[in-house]
């Protein structure tokens, strides 16, 4: 597989056998030597490049790693008209996102009370599987949640309009409840609120440097301020949804699957009966993932007053970064209408686009990237260049470097542990294999992700913040 | 002849062999349940049956009802007392007994099967199962 370098951290993978477009990677030298060394996160990138109705170029982003059919940190827009969609592209997890609260505490408010509040945040919001979710529901709310998300929150008063005016969509895609399986139903019913295990957690961090102050003031951010970062998803429910239409497109198209370089890499043409079903079923799982962050965040709003008597707690932003959307885009020239397919990827609008909120139409789109739990995060600012380059889109977050097992055996959870508190950082965690596995040498440098994403102009650097307080699953 | 859990970037992997398909699939349930971090003391048994077209669909579909029975039932995989695959006009059947337990803390989430480098092959010392799950 050749690359061909066409301007800096821009790279191309020319068109071969069954490619229908070329493979653009957005990376820098390191980024990629780590990419290679993986193995087939860029042959994963060019199976991509065969899916019918792709537009201009599969896209590969900084943060590029191996993934499922699709790599993590993939982006390809399909044409409505003739192009296909495919569940490898969104990823089990769908519409796994981030969102970051503000507060108007500063970090010296909270020295001190460090321990007292990641107990209290361990405490309300459950990890792991069996525990159930903060907010409690039965199946009547989910079909409600399922339909319209953050609106149903709202109304059954586990929101504020404002949360809903500050979210991707306002919290809402045309959901199709019915189109959702059953057993995803059931393994939804009692999730609504809950962190999960893996790299999901909930992150009370303090805002250390501002790189953009104008565009920081307009996303509420300070230097010194603490924030709340939550990265969690649809649970089990969006997991079976994407299991359930994997099998039903498999037996739908079955001679599909050998013609397959992936079989993870299944389709259905638009506007088949079975993808239209998918895509009901896949907003509907993304209105349940903004309804899971919405009830993690009431439950930070708890835990805030209780130790802090603020309410103080408002939604900057929050973003998907595992899902695909109907999106206008220029290709050759022309307005096309086609759905992006973001897989670990963030949508990264720039200034004046409609889509934007009202409130940051003047600056962009805030997107928000998540390091591991003893390094940065950051919040960017969607860049000029994204449209032209990657269909709005930017990186979503450092990527793993080692894998778990490999994790468990360099580090101890007791050693990590009480470095971090030496370095301010509160840790609790469901196990101690979970911290040895989230450790942060586990994971790439998020700086050089973003320094990337900034050079292209594609996400532009606001502030970035560190860890105070991390809980994890 | 066992399993093993393999490294892999992001989520969880495993290998299980066994002298018969039947004996791979028991370890591979072996390894699922080593994964999630399930306890060790099974009380109660369940049986599962599973038809797919391939032997790949059917050990994606096999995870996939581990998975589910797990945050269904509240009950925590620990081993399999047996597993019989056999053929079917449409492919292949698997009956499974497994052995579960109760949840005593929460369990790591294994979310869901997946078919990346999926590999269901015999060779010279019996049968492979490869599979990564999402988690």
């Amino acid at each position: 597989m050749h690359l061909t370098e066409l301007t800096e951290n821009v790279h191309e993978i020319a068109r071969e056998g069954e490619m229908r477009v070329p493979t653009r990677v957005f990376a820098s030298e390191p980024l990629l030597e780590k990419m290679r060394e993986e193995g087939r996160t860029l042959e994963q990138g060019s199976n991509v490049a065969t899916l019918p109705g792709i537009q201009k170029y599969s896209v590969v982003l900084p943060d590029g790693h191996l993934g499922y059919g699709f790599p993590i940190g993939g982006v390809a827009a399909v044409a409505m008209d003739g192009g296909v969609v495919s569940p490898g592209g969104i990823g089990f997890d769908i519409n796994c996102g981030v969102r970051v609260l503000r507060t108007d505490l500063d970090y010296d408010d909270v020295r001190g009370h460090e321990q007292a509040l990641v107990d209290r945040l361990y405490d309300l919001v459950p990890c792991g599987l069996g525990r159930g979710g903060y907010v409690r529901t039965d199946r009547d709310d989910l079909e409600g949640i399922l339909a319209v998300g953050m609106e149903w929150m709202r109304d059954a008063g586990h929101a504020r309009q404002a949360d809903l005016d500050h979210c991707e969509e306002s919290g809402r895609l045309p959901g199709d409840p019915d189109a959702v399986p059953e057993d995803a139903k059931r393994r939804g019913v009692n999730q609504v609120g809950s962190l999960g295990s893996g790299n999901h957690f909930l992150e009370v961090q303090r805002v250390t440097d501002l790189y953009d102050a104008a565009t920081a003031d307009a996303f509420g951010l300070r230097e010194g301020q603490v924030v709340v970062m939550i990265h969690s998803g649809s649970r089990g429910l969006g997991h079976q949804v994407c299991q359930e239409y994997i099998r039903r497109f498999e037996r739908t198209y079955p001679d599909l699957v050998d013609s397959l370089p992936d079989r993870q890499l299944v389709y259905a043409p638009l506007g088949d009966p079975v993808a239209e079903d998918y895509l009901g079923a896949m907003y509907a799982a993304a209105n349940f993932a903004w309804a899971n962050r919405q009830a993690m965040t009431q439950a930070v709003r708890e835990a805030v007053a209780d130790l802090f008597d603020t309410d103080a707690v408002d939604l900057v932003y929050d973003v998907c970064h595992n899902v695909a959307k109907e999106e206008t885009h220029t290709v050759d020239g022309e307005d096309v209408e086609v759905l992006v397919h973001r897989k670990g990827a963030t949508r990264a609008f720039p200034a004046g686009h409609p889509d934007v909120p009202e409130a940051y139409r003047d600056v962009g789109q805030p997107v928000l990237l998540p390091g591991s739990m003893g390094t940065h995060s950051y919040v960017l600012a969607g860049g000029e260049r994204s449209m032209e380059l990657t269909f709005g889109s930017t990186a979503h977050g450092a990527g793993r470097l080692k894998s778990r097992t490999q994790a468990k055996r360099e580090y101890t959870a007791g050693d990590l542990q009480q470095r971090l508190r030496s370095e301010g950082v509160y840790v609790k965690a469901r196990s101690g294999a979970t911290v040895a596995e989230e450790a942060p040498g586990a994971y790439k440098d998020v700086d050089e992700v973003v320094r990337v994403s900034d050079a292209l102009g594609i996400g532009t650097k606001v502030a970035r913040m560190r860890p105070v307080c991390n809980v994890k699953g | 002849m066992g399993y093993e859990l393999l490294s892999h970037p992001a989520d969880a992997r495993f290998r299980a062999r066994g002298p018969s398909l039947d004996d791979a699939f028991v370890e591979a349930v072996r390894a699922f349940a080593a994964i999630a971090e399930g306890g060790e003391a099974a009380d109660s048994r369940r049986e599962v049956h599973v038809e797919s077209e391939d032997r790949e669909a059917l050990l994606f579909d096999f995870l996939a009802d581990l998975v589910l029975l797990q945050e269904l039932e509240g009950v925590a995989v620990v081993d399999a007392a047996d597993c019989t695959v056999s053929t079917t006009a449409d492919g292949y059947a698997l009956d499974a007994t497994l052995l579960v337990a109760p949840i005593e803390e929460p369990l790591f989430d294994v979310k869901s099967p997946t078919y990346s480098e999926m590999r269901v092959e015999e060779g010279d010392d019996g049968w492979v199962l490869e599979a990564t799950l999402d988690v």
